[in-house]
Protein backbone atom coordinates (compact mmCIF):
# COMPACT_ATOMS: atom_id res chain seq x y z
CA UNK A 1 0.00 0.00 0.00
CA UNK A 2 1.59 3.28 -1.10
CA UNK A 3 1.02 6.16 1.29
CA UNK A 4 2.52 9.59 0.92
CA UNK A 5 3.81 10.51 4.33
CA UNK A 6 4.48 14.01 5.51
CA UNK A 7 7.80 13.68 7.31
CA UNK A 8 8.66 15.42 10.59
CA UNK A 9 11.92 14.93 12.41
CA UNK A 10 13.15 15.92 15.86
CA UNK A 11 14.34 19.30 14.66
CA UNK A 12 10.88 20.24 13.45
CA UNK A 13 9.06 19.16 16.62
CA UNK A 14 11.86 20.27 18.90
CA UNK A 15 9.62 22.52 21.01
CA UNK A 16 7.31 19.67 21.86
CA UNK A 17 10.08 17.25 22.69
CA UNK A 18 11.61 19.37 25.41
CA UNK A 19 8.51 18.75 27.56
CA UNK A 20 7.86 15.62 29.56
CA UNK A 21 4.97 14.53 27.41
CA UNK A 22 4.32 14.69 23.70
CA UNK A 23 0.66 14.47 22.66
CA UNK A 24 -0.34 14.40 19.05
CA UNK A 25 -3.47 13.69 17.07
CA UNK A 26 -3.42 12.59 13.45
CA UNK A 27 -6.61 13.62 11.85
CA UNK A 28 -8.64 11.63 9.41
CA UNK A 29 -6.79 10.54 6.22
CA UNK A 30 -3.55 12.29 7.19
CA UNK A 31 -0.28 10.36 6.93
CA UNK A 32 2.59 11.40 9.18
CA UNK A 33 6.10 10.02 9.61
CA UNK A 34 7.71 11.12 12.87
CA UNK A 35 11.41 10.55 13.38
CA UNK A 36 12.47 11.02 16.96
CA UNK A 37 16.15 11.00 17.66
CA UNK A 38 16.16 11.14 21.44
CA UNK A 39 19.44 12.99 21.68
CA UNK A 40 19.25 15.65 24.37
CA UNK A 41 15.50 15.40 24.90
CA UNK A 42 13.95 14.66 28.26
CA UNK A 43 10.66 13.36 26.98
CA UNK A 44 8.96 10.72 29.16
CA UNK A 45 5.65 9.95 27.45
CA UNK A 46 4.40 9.97 23.88
CA UNK A 47 0.66 9.70 23.24
CA UNK A 48 -0.54 9.64 19.65
CA UNK A 49 -4.15 9.30 18.54
CA UNK A 50 -5.08 8.17 15.04
CA UNK A 51 -8.45 8.95 13.57
CA UNK A 52 -10.22 7.26 10.69
CA UNK A 53 -7.81 6.19 7.92
CA UNK A 54 -4.97 8.11 9.52
CA UNK A 55 -1.48 6.66 9.08
CA UNK A 56 1.56 6.98 11.27
CA UNK A 57 5.15 5.87 10.96
CA UNK A 58 6.83 6.59 14.28
CA UNK A 59 10.54 5.81 14.42
CA UNK A 60 12.39 6.27 17.66
CA UNK A 61 16.17 6.25 17.44
CA UNK A 62 17.70 6.16 20.87
CA UNK A 63 21.46 6.09 20.53
CA UNK A 64 22.06 8.40 23.46
CA UNK A 65 24.67 7.66 26.08
CA UNK A 66 22.24 8.42 28.89
CA UNK A 67 19.51 6.42 30.59
CA UNK A 68 16.12 6.50 28.89
CA UNK A 69 12.71 5.83 30.35
CA UNK A 70 9.96 6.32 27.83
CA UNK A 71 6.32 5.32 27.52
CA UNK A 72 4.72 5.27 24.08
CA UNK A 73 0.97 4.90 23.74
CA UNK A 74 -0.68 4.71 20.35
CA UNK A 75 -4.45 4.76 19.97
CA UNK A 76 -5.90 3.59 16.67
CA UNK A 77 -9.31 4.99 17.39
CA UNK A 78 -10.60 5.39 13.89
CA UNK A 79 -11.57 2.69 11.40
CA UNK A 80 -8.72 1.65 9.05
CA UNK A 81 -6.15 3.63 11.02
CA UNK A 82 -2.68 2.20 10.65
CA UNK A 83 0.62 2.64 12.42
CA UNK A 84 4.16 1.41 12.35
CA UNK A 85 6.26 1.93 15.47
CA UNK A 86 9.98 1.23 15.19
CA UNK A 87 12.25 1.50 18.20
CA UNK A 88 16.00 1.32 17.66
CA UNK A 89 18.12 1.51 20.74
CA UNK A 90 21.69 0.89 21.84
CA UNK A 91 22.47 0.73 25.53
CA UNK A 92 26.19 1.22 26.04
CA UNK A 93 26.85 1.26 29.81
CA UNK A 94 23.36 2.76 30.35
CA UNK A 95 19.79 1.55 30.85
CA UNK A 96 16.97 1.92 28.34
CA UNK A 97 13.47 1.23 29.49
CA UNK A 98 10.46 1.35 27.19
CA UNK A 99 6.83 0.77 27.90
CA UNK A 100 4.81 0.50 24.70
CA UNK A 101 1.06 0.16 24.36
CA UNK A 102 -0.69 -0.01 21.02
CA UNK A 103 -4.47 -0.02 21.02
CA UNK A 104 -6.27 -1.31 17.95
CA UNK A 105 -9.69 -0.03 18.85
CA UNK A 106 -11.49 -0.06 15.54
CA UNK A 107 -12.16 -2.42 12.63
CA UNK A 108 -9.51 -2.92 10.00
CA UNK A 109 -6.94 -1.02 12.03
CA UNK A 110 -3.39 -2.16 11.39
CA UNK A 111 -0.47 -1.87 13.77
CA UNK A 112 3.11 -3.02 13.52
CA UNK A 113 5.65 -2.84 16.31
CA UNK A 114 9.32 -3.46 15.55
CA UNK A 115 12.02 -3.27 18.20
CA UNK A 116 15.72 -3.60 17.49
CA UNK A 117 18.05 -3.28 20.44
CA UNK A 118 21.68 -3.72 21.33
CA UNK A 119 23.27 -3.88 24.77
CA UNK A 120 27.00 -3.61 25.38
CA UNK A 121 29.48 -2.87 28.16
CA UNK A 122 26.99 -3.60 30.90
CA UNK A 123 24.13 -1.85 29.12
CA UNK A 124 20.57 -2.84 29.89
CA UNK A 125 17.52 -2.74 27.61
CA UNK A 126 14.02 -3.49 28.74
CA UNK A 127 11.04 -3.17 26.41
CA UNK A 128 7.50 -4.16 27.25
CA UNK A 129 5.42 -4.14 24.10
CA UNK A 130 1.72 -4.57 24.66
CA UNK A 131 -0.71 -4.62 21.73
CA UNK A 132 -4.41 -4.91 22.26
CA UNK A 133 -7.14 -5.65 19.75
CA UNK A 134 -10.43 -4.44 21.15
CA UNK A 135 -13.79 -6.14 20.90
CA UNK A 136 -15.54 -5.57 17.55
CA UNK A 137 -12.29 -4.58 15.85
CA UNK A 138 -12.93 -7.07 13.09
CA UNK A 139 -10.22 -7.64 10.50
CA UNK A 140 -7.69 -5.77 12.61
CA UNK A 141 -4.05 -6.75 12.09
CA UNK A 142 -1.30 -6.65 14.69
CA UNK A 143 2.34 -7.67 14.37
CA UNK A 144 5.14 -7.43 16.86
CA UNK A 145 8.76 -8.13 16.04
CA UNK A 146 11.56 -7.82 18.56
CA UNK A 147 15.26 -8.51 18.09
CA UNK A 148 18.14 -7.99 20.45
CA UNK A 149 21.90 -8.41 20.38
CA UNK A 150 23.88 -8.71 23.58
CA UNK A 151 27.60 -8.04 23.26
CA UNK A 152 28.90 -9.29 26.58
CA UNK A 153 27.99 -11.17 29.76
CA UNK A 154 27.50 -7.96 31.74
CA UNK A 155 24.80 -6.64 29.39
CA UNK A 156 21.18 -7.61 29.35
CA UNK A 157 18.18 -7.31 27.06
CA UNK A 158 14.66 -8.09 28.17
CA UNK A 159 12.06 -7.89 25.43
CA UNK A 160 8.52 -8.73 26.34
CA UNK A 161 6.03 -8.62 23.49
CA UNK A 162 2.47 -9.23 24.62
CA UNK A 163 -0.76 -9.54 22.66
CA UNK A 164 -4.25 -9.24 24.01
CA UNK A 165 -6.98 -10.14 21.56
CA UNK A 166 -10.64 -9.56 22.35
CA UNK A 167 -12.04 -10.31 18.91
CA UNK A 168 -11.95 -13.41 16.71
CA UNK A 169 -11.82 -12.14 13.17
CA UNK A 170 -8.28 -10.69 13.32
CA UNK A 171 -4.69 -11.39 12.30
CA UNK A 172 -2.01 -11.25 14.97
CA UNK A 173 1.59 -12.41 15.08
CA UNK A 174 4.68 -11.84 17.13
CA UNK A 175 8.31 -12.93 17.07
CA UNK A 176 11.23 -12.46 19.40
CA UNK A 177 14.91 -13.24 19.20
CA UNK A 178 17.81 -12.23 21.41
CA UNK A 179 21.34 -13.46 20.88
CA UNK A 180 24.98 -12.60 20.60
CA UNK A 181 26.57 -10.92 17.62
CA UNK A 182 27.32 -13.64 15.09
CA UNK A 183 31.05 -14.45 15.34
CA UNK A 184 31.02 -15.86 11.79
CA UNK A 185 29.86 -12.48 10.46
CA UNK A 186 32.63 -10.76 12.42
CA UNK A 187 35.27 -13.17 11.11
CA UNK A 188 34.03 -12.76 7.56
CA UNK A 189 34.41 -8.99 7.73
CA UNK A 190 37.74 -9.09 9.55
CA UNK A 191 39.06 -11.46 6.90
CA UNK A 192 38.46 -8.59 4.46
CA UNK A 193 40.51 -6.15 6.51
CA UNK A 194 37.85 -4.70 8.83
CA UNK A 195 39.08 -4.32 12.41
CA UNK A 196 36.84 -5.98 14.98
CA UNK A 197 35.30 -2.64 15.90
CA UNK A 198 34.77 -1.67 12.24
CA UNK A 199 33.14 -5.06 11.69
CA UNK A 200 30.84 -4.55 14.67
CA UNK A 201 29.82 -1.12 13.40
CA UNK A 202 29.07 -2.40 9.94
CA UNK A 203 27.02 -5.31 11.29
CA UNK A 204 25.10 -2.98 13.62
CA UNK A 205 24.40 -0.55 10.79
CA UNK A 206 22.94 -3.51 8.92
CA UNK A 207 21.00 -4.51 11.98
CA UNK A 208 19.23 -1.13 12.11
CA UNK A 209 18.96 -0.70 8.38
CA UNK A 210 15.35 -1.84 8.04
CA UNK A 211 14.22 0.63 10.67
CA UNK A 212 16.13 3.48 9.07
CA UNK A 213 14.58 2.66 5.68
CA UNK A 214 11.08 2.46 7.10
CA UNK A 215 11.50 5.77 8.96
CA UNK A 216 11.39 7.84 5.74
CA UNK A 217 14.43 9.71 7.04
CA UNK A 218 16.03 12.00 4.52
CA UNK A 219 19.30 11.88 6.47
CA UNK A 220 19.91 8.16 6.95
CA UNK A 221 23.68 8.67 7.05
CA UNK A 222 23.31 10.83 10.14
CA UNK A 223 21.49 7.99 11.88
CA UNK A 224 24.13 5.45 10.81
CA UNK A 225 26.87 7.72 12.09
CA UNK A 226 25.12 7.85 15.45
CA UNK A 227 25.25 4.04 15.51
CA UNK A 228 29.02 4.19 14.92
CA UNK A 229 29.52 6.56 17.81
CA UNK A 230 27.73 4.60 20.53
CA UNK B 1 61.81 -18.63 -6.88
CA UNK B 2 60.98 -16.07 -4.21
CA UNK B 3 59.51 -17.61 -1.07
CA UNK B 4 56.29 -15.84 -0.13
CA UNK B 5 54.90 -17.98 2.58
CA UNK B 6 56.15 -20.65 4.94
CA UNK B 7 54.36 -22.95 7.33
CA UNK B 8 56.58 -24.64 9.89
CA UNK B 9 55.51 -27.74 11.82
CA UNK B 10 51.98 -26.42 12.26
CA UNK B 11 49.76 -28.12 14.80
CA UNK B 12 46.18 -26.86 14.95
CA UNK B 13 43.28 -27.99 17.09
CA UNK B 14 39.60 -27.19 16.83
CA UNK B 15 37.65 -27.25 20.09
CA UNK B 16 40.37 -29.37 21.67
CA UNK B 17 40.58 -31.87 18.83
CA UNK B 18 43.92 -32.00 16.96
CA UNK B 19 43.35 -31.54 13.22
CA UNK B 20 46.69 -30.48 11.78
CA UNK B 21 49.53 -32.53 13.20
CA UNK B 22 52.72 -30.98 11.93
CA UNK B 23 52.23 -29.36 8.54
CA UNK B 24 55.29 -27.81 6.91
CA UNK B 25 55.01 -26.10 3.58
CA UNK B 26 56.74 -23.41 1.55
CA UNK B 27 54.78 -21.37 -0.98
CA UNK B 28 56.63 -19.43 -3.63
CA UNK B 29 55.53 -16.30 -5.43
CA UNK B 30 53.54 -17.29 -8.49
CA UNK B 31 52.69 -20.77 -7.21
CA UNK B 32 49.30 -22.19 -8.02
CA UNK B 33 48.92 -25.07 -5.64
CA UNK B 34 46.14 -27.64 -5.75
CA UNK B 35 45.46 -28.60 -2.15
CA UNK B 36 43.79 -31.97 -2.15
CA UNK B 37 42.78 -34.66 0.27
CA UNK B 38 39.77 -36.56 1.53
CA UNK B 39 37.04 -34.55 3.26
CA UNK B 40 37.64 -33.76 6.91
CA UNK B 41 41.41 -34.21 6.82
CA UNK B 42 42.54 -30.62 7.41
CA UNK B 43 42.45 -28.62 4.18
CA UNK B 44 39.96 -25.96 5.28
CA UNK B 45 41.49 -26.01 8.76
CA UNK B 46 44.82 -25.04 7.19
CA UNK B 47 43.17 -22.08 5.44
CA UNK B 48 41.30 -21.01 8.57
CA UNK B 49 44.48 -21.19 10.64
CA UNK B 50 46.34 -19.10 8.07
CA UNK B 51 43.55 -16.53 8.12
CA UNK B 52 43.45 -16.50 11.92
CA UNK B 53 39.99 -17.81 12.73
CA UNK B 54 39.74 -17.73 16.54
CA UNK B 55 38.25 -21.23 16.72
CA UNK B 56 41.33 -22.74 15.09
CA UNK B 57 43.97 -22.84 17.79
CA UNK B 58 47.61 -23.03 16.85
CA UNK B 59 49.21 -25.40 19.37
CA UNK B 60 52.67 -25.41 17.88
CA UNK B 61 54.58 -24.17 14.87
CA UNK B 62 54.69 -20.95 12.92
CA UNK B 63 53.37 -19.26 9.78
CA UNK B 64 55.64 -16.81 8.03
CA UNK B 65 54.52 -14.33 5.39
CA UNK B 66 57.40 -12.62 3.62
CA UNK B 67 59.60 -13.90 6.44
CA UNK B 68 57.49 -12.43 9.27
CA UNK B 69 55.49 -14.52 11.72
CA UNK B 70 51.78 -13.83 11.44
CA UNK B 71 50.39 -16.18 14.07
CA UNK B 72 49.94 -13.39 16.60
CA UNK B 73 48.21 -11.11 14.09
CA UNK B 74 44.44 -10.62 13.99
CA UNK B 75 42.55 -11.69 10.84
CA UNK B 76 42.27 -8.09 9.62
CA UNK B 77 46.02 -7.58 10.03
CA UNK B 78 46.63 -10.70 7.96
CA UNK B 79 44.18 -9.47 5.32
CA UNK B 80 45.98 -6.14 5.19
CA UNK B 81 49.23 -7.99 4.44
CA UNK B 82 47.58 -9.28 1.28
CA UNK B 83 46.16 -12.66 2.31
CA UNK B 84 42.67 -13.40 1.04
CA UNK B 85 40.44 -16.35 1.87
CA UNK B 86 37.60 -17.16 -0.53
CA UNK B 87 35.17 -18.99 1.73
CA UNK B 88 33.74 -22.40 1.00
CA UNK B 89 30.52 -21.21 2.64
CA UNK B 90 30.41 -17.41 2.41
CA UNK B 91 28.65 -15.88 5.39
CA UNK B 92 25.39 -13.96 4.98
CA UNK B 93 25.38 -10.54 6.66
CA UNK B 94 21.83 -9.15 6.71
CA UNK B 95 21.38 -5.43 6.21
CA UNK B 96 24.95 -4.80 5.06
CA UNK B 97 24.74 -3.70 1.45
CA UNK B 98 27.23 -5.50 -0.75
CA UNK B 99 28.51 -2.34 -2.47
CA UNK B 100 28.92 -0.52 0.88
CA UNK B 101 30.86 -3.48 2.20
CA UNK B 102 33.07 -3.60 -0.89
CA UNK B 103 33.74 0.13 -0.82
CA UNK B 104 34.61 0.09 2.88
CA UNK B 105 36.91 -2.92 2.39
CA UNK B 106 38.63 -1.10 -0.46
CA UNK B 107 38.98 2.09 1.63
CA UNK B 108 40.59 0.04 4.40
CA UNK B 109 42.97 -1.62 1.97
CA UNK B 110 43.94 1.68 0.35
CA UNK B 111 44.16 3.34 3.82
CA UNK B 112 42.14 6.27 2.46
CA UNK B 113 38.66 6.82 1.04
CA UNK B 114 38.55 5.70 -2.56
CA UNK B 115 36.61 8.08 -4.78
CA UNK B 116 33.17 6.90 -5.74
CA UNK B 117 34.03 7.16 -9.44
CA UNK B 118 37.13 5.00 -9.09
CA UNK B 119 35.30 2.47 -6.94
CA UNK B 120 32.32 2.28 -9.26
CA UNK B 121 34.59 1.86 -12.27
CA UNK B 122 36.56 -0.96 -10.64
CA UNK B 123 33.49 -2.67 -9.28
CA UNK B 124 31.65 -2.43 -12.57
CA UNK B 125 34.62 -3.85 -14.44
CA UNK B 126 34.90 -6.84 -12.10
CA UNK B 127 31.15 -7.40 -12.01
CA UNK B 128 31.11 -7.47 -15.83
CA UNK B 129 34.04 -9.84 -15.88
CA UNK B 130 32.15 -12.19 -13.59
CA UNK B 131 28.94 -11.76 -15.60
CA UNK B 132 27.10 -10.80 -12.43
CA UNK B 133 24.06 -8.53 -12.50
CA UNK B 134 25.03 -5.16 -11.00
CA UNK B 135 21.85 -5.40 -8.95
CA UNK B 136 23.61 -7.99 -6.73
CA UNK B 137 25.86 -5.26 -5.37
CA UNK B 138 22.80 -3.45 -4.06
CA UNK B 139 21.58 -6.41 -2.04
CA UNK B 140 22.50 -7.45 1.49
CA UNK B 141 25.86 -9.19 1.56
CA UNK B 142 25.34 -12.81 0.40
CA UNK B 143 21.77 -12.83 1.73
CA UNK B 144 19.49 -14.81 -0.56
CA UNK B 145 22.32 -15.37 -3.04
CA UNK B 146 22.39 -18.76 -4.71
CA UNK B 147 25.44 -20.95 -4.12
CA UNK B 148 26.93 -19.85 -7.42
CA UNK B 149 26.22 -16.16 -6.76
CA UNK B 150 27.98 -16.39 -3.40
CA UNK B 151 31.04 -17.89 -5.05
CA UNK B 152 31.09 -15.19 -7.71
CA UNK B 153 30.83 -12.60 -4.95
CA UNK B 154 33.91 -14.10 -3.29
CA UNK B 155 35.84 -13.74 -6.52
CA UNK B 156 34.51 -10.20 -6.94
CA UNK B 157 36.03 -9.33 -3.56
CA UNK B 158 39.27 -11.04 -4.53
CA UNK B 159 39.52 -9.01 -7.74
CA UNK B 160 38.83 -5.72 -5.97
CA UNK B 161 41.17 -6.34 -3.05
CA UNK B 162 43.94 -7.68 -5.30
CA UNK B 163 45.69 -9.87 -2.71
CA UNK B 164 49.15 -11.34 -3.11
CA UNK B 165 48.07 -14.74 -1.74
CA UNK B 166 44.59 -16.14 -2.37
CA UNK B 167 43.33 -19.19 -0.52
CA UNK B 168 40.41 -20.45 -2.57
CA UNK B 169 38.24 -23.04 -0.85
CA UNK B 170 36.06 -25.20 -3.12
CA UNK B 171 35.08 -22.27 -5.28
CA UNK B 172 33.65 -24.74 -7.80
CA UNK B 173 30.94 -26.10 -5.52
CA UNK B 174 27.56 -24.67 -6.39
CA UNK B 175 28.70 -23.43 -9.79
CA UNK B 176 27.08 -24.47 -13.03
CA UNK B 177 29.37 -25.51 -15.85
CA UNK B 178 29.48 -22.05 -17.46
CA UNK B 179 30.20 -20.29 -14.17
CA UNK B 180 32.86 -22.88 -13.35
CA UNK B 181 34.59 -22.22 -16.67
CA UNK B 182 34.34 -18.47 -16.15
CA UNK B 183 35.79 -18.48 -12.64
CA UNK B 184 38.47 -20.99 -13.58
CA UNK B 185 39.53 -18.72 -16.45
CA UNK B 186 39.63 -15.71 -14.11
CA UNK B 187 41.86 -17.54 -11.63
CA UNK B 188 44.06 -18.67 -14.50
CA UNK B 189 44.34 -15.10 -15.79
CA UNK B 190 45.14 -13.72 -12.34
CA UNK B 191 47.75 -16.42 -11.87
CA UNK B 192 49.36 -15.39 -15.13
CA UNK B 193 49.89 -11.98 -13.52
CA UNK B 194 52.19 -13.71 -11.01
CA UNK B 195 49.55 -13.86 -8.29
CA UNK B 196 49.86 -16.76 -5.85
CA UNK B 197 47.04 -19.21 -5.22
CA UNK B 198 46.32 -22.22 -3.09
CA UNK B 199 43.08 -23.83 -4.23
CA UNK B 200 41.00 -26.61 -2.80
CA UNK B 201 38.80 -28.40 -5.28
CA UNK B 202 37.49 -31.86 -5.98
CA UNK B 203 36.66 -30.97 -9.56
CA UNK B 204 39.00 -32.21 -12.28
CA UNK B 205 37.40 -29.83 -14.83
CA UNK B 206 38.52 -26.91 -12.66
CA UNK B 207 42.13 -28.12 -12.68
CA UNK B 208 42.05 -28.68 -16.44
CA UNK B 209 41.70 -24.91 -16.79
CA UNK B 210 43.65 -23.42 -13.89
CA UNK B 211 46.61 -25.81 -14.27
CA UNK B 212 48.38 -25.92 -10.90
CA UNK B 213 52.16 -26.18 -10.84
CA UNK B 214 52.08 -28.15 -7.56
CA UNK B 215 49.82 -30.69 -5.97
CA UNK B 216 49.71 -31.14 -2.23
CA UNK B 217 47.73 -33.84 -0.50
CA UNK B 218 46.74 -33.60 3.15
CA UNK B 219 45.66 -36.77 4.86
CA UNK B 220 44.94 -37.03 8.57
CA UNK B 221 46.38 -33.59 9.27
CA UNK B 222 49.70 -34.22 7.55
CA UNK B 223 51.04 -33.43 4.09
CA UNK B 224 51.48 -36.80 2.46
CA UNK B 225 52.30 -35.58 -1.03
CA UNK B 226 54.00 -32.50 -2.41
CA UNK B 227 54.36 -33.18 -6.09
CA UNK B 228 54.06 -31.77 -9.58
CA UNK B 229 50.86 -31.41 -11.60
CA UNK B 230 51.15 -34.95 -12.97
CA UNK B 231 49.94 -36.11 -9.56
CA UNK B 232 46.43 -34.95 -10.47
CA UNK B 233 46.09 -37.74 -12.97
CA UNK B 234 47.40 -40.29 -10.49
CA UNK B 235 44.89 -39.16 -7.89
CA UNK B 236 42.13 -39.08 -10.43
CA UNK B 237 42.80 -42.72 -11.22
CA UNK B 238 43.76 -44.13 -7.82
CA UNK B 239 42.09 -41.84 -5.29
CA UNK B 240 43.76 -40.96 -1.99
CA UNK B 241 43.77 -44.34 -0.33
CA UNK B 242 47.21 -45.29 -1.62
CA UNK B 243 48.79 -42.26 0.09
CA UNK B 244 47.55 -42.88 3.55
CA UNK B 245 50.47 -43.54 5.86
CA UNK B 246 52.98 -43.10 3.07
CA UNK B 247 55.78 -40.64 3.72
CA UNK B 248 56.49 -38.09 1.01
CA UNK B 249 59.91 -39.54 0.18
CA UNK B 250 58.28 -42.88 -0.55
CA UNK B 251 55.96 -41.47 -3.20
CA UNK B 252 58.43 -41.86 -6.04
CA UNK B 253 59.06 -45.47 -5.11
CA UNK B 254 55.35 -46.09 -5.64
CA UNK B 255 55.82 -44.88 -9.20
CA UNK B 256 53.62 -41.86 -8.61
CA UNK B 257 56.00 -39.28 -10.10
CA UNK B 258 56.30 -37.48 -6.75
CA UNK B 259 58.80 -34.83 -5.85
CA UNK B 260 60.21 -34.22 -2.43
CA UNK B 261 59.33 -31.19 -0.41
CA UNK B 262 61.59 -28.26 -1.14
CA UNK B 263 62.44 -29.28 -4.70
CA UNK B 264 60.95 -26.14 -6.25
Amino acid sequence: MNINYEVFDSKIIHNYLSHDSFDYKITSRKAIALILSLKDYGIKTINIYLEKQASLVLSVFDFTKTNTELAINLYLQGKEARCYLGIATIANKVAKKYQVQINNKKPQSVSELEIVSVARNGGNVSVNGYSKIYRNSHQAMVTQKARGVVFDDDSMIKLAPELRIDHNDVVAAHSLSVGEINPDEVFYLTSRGFSKSEAHNMILRGYFRDLVLKSHSQEPDVLYQEVDHV
Amino acid sequence: MEKLFEIIDLHVSVEGKPVLKGVSLSIYKGDLIALLGPNGNGKTTLFMAIMGHPKYRIEKGDILFNGLSIIDLTPDERAKLGIFYAFQNPVEVPGVINADFLKTALNIKEKKPVSFVKFYHEMNESVSRLQMPLEMTKRSLNVGFSGGEKKKNEILQMLLLNPSLSLVDEIDSGLDVDALNLISEIIKTEHEKQKTFVVISHNSRFFEIVKPNRVIVIIDGLIQVDAGPEMLEVISQNGFASFEGVANHQISSLGLCGVKKGEH
